[in-house]
């Protein structure tokens, strides 16, 4: 990959992790039960999270690596998105149980 | 819980409210005689305000197996998973992991209220269901075990646990058919 592609991409990265803390503060911030669950973190990592400013957000956003993850579990979920036997099942259910069991960070 | 008859306004009105909510997510007697210490007068009361309907009487079913069934195990299922992020999110689980966890279940189901704030329809599984299903639970007749192949946790009986256990998406029962998942779970377009 080119130099300037490489360059553009790590940008994008560093964009959607921006986007990422954000909505992640903002659900912290509105219901922070409700928040926990869905972004899979704990209360501490939560309280942390809201306490940041937006300086030290941008500060923690410039890694060149994406900062949500897939995390072991997804594996099994992508593999059962494209085994035949989804036909009939609403994925939606198995991805919230597969989804619910990860351990939180 | 325990509120004396003559409690303070504030204990009251909070279990109060713990009534309406209830009721709004769709709660029968047997669960609001059992969470909340309010009147069964002012029970039918809030009910019928709410509803516009008597509250119907008689037991829940109570029928471990029914979780087991295929459409329901599914629910069931991804209802527990909830409630376990719920209560490691809370540390705790009363009465309200089960209404915060009813109620994200309710968000995947994508159920609808009405103007009232009250569920417009039942669901096909209700939050009577779920309060049975945690008392299943706790009294060992249910537990969970993790399906070889996807490594989701998924309600099992209590005394089949093996080492072999797939669960129903991993390994779909031979007579599944479209009719199974029938569009009244609030998940098929």
């Amino acid at each position: 990959m080119s130099n300037e592609a490489d360059l553009k991409m790590i940008e994008q990265i560093q964009e959607l992790n921006f986007s990422y803390l954000n909505l992640a503060k903002q659900m912290i911030i509105s219901d922070k039960k409700s928040a926990v669950i869905r972004l899979g973190i704990s209360m501490e990592t939560a309280d942390l999270i809201e306490s940041m400013t937006n300086a030290q957000l941008m500060k923690f956003c410039r890694a060149n690596q994406l900062i949500p993850k897939l995390g072991h579990v997804d594996k099994s979920l992508i593999k059962t998105a494209i085994t035949q036997n989804s036909d009939f099942i609403p994925h939606k259910i198995h991805s919230t149980i597969l989804l619910s069991s990860a351990p939180q960070t | 819980m325990s509120i004396l008859p003559k409690a303070s306004v504030l204990e009251y009105s909070d279990d109060f409210n713990l009534a309406v909510d209830l009721i709004k997510l769709g709660a029968r007697l047997q669960v609001l005689d059992a969470v909340t210490l309010v009147s069964k007068p002012k029970k039918v009361l809030i009910y019928k305000e709410l509803t516009g309907k008597s509250p119907s009487k008689g037991m829940l079913p109570s029928s471990a197996d029914w979780f087991l069934s295929v459409q329901a195990n599914a629910h069931a299922s991804a209802y527990y998973a909830i409630h376990r992020s719920v209560e490691k999110a809370t540390g705790a689980d009363d009465v309200h992991t089960l209404i915060l966890a009813y109620r994200h279940y309710l968000t995947l189901i994508e159920a609808e209220f009405n103007e009232k704030g009250v569920l417009s329809e039942e669901p096909f599984f209700s939050i009577n269901r779920a309060w049975t299903l945690l008392r299943f639970v706790k009294g060992r007749i249910l537990s969970t075990q993790s399906c070889r192949t996807c490594k989701g946790d998924f309600i099992v009986n209590a005394d089949d646990i093996n080492h072999h256990f797939e669960c129903l998406f991993c390994n779909p029962p031979s007579r599944l058919s479209k009719t199974v998942f029938q569009s009244k779970d609030g998940l098929h377009e």
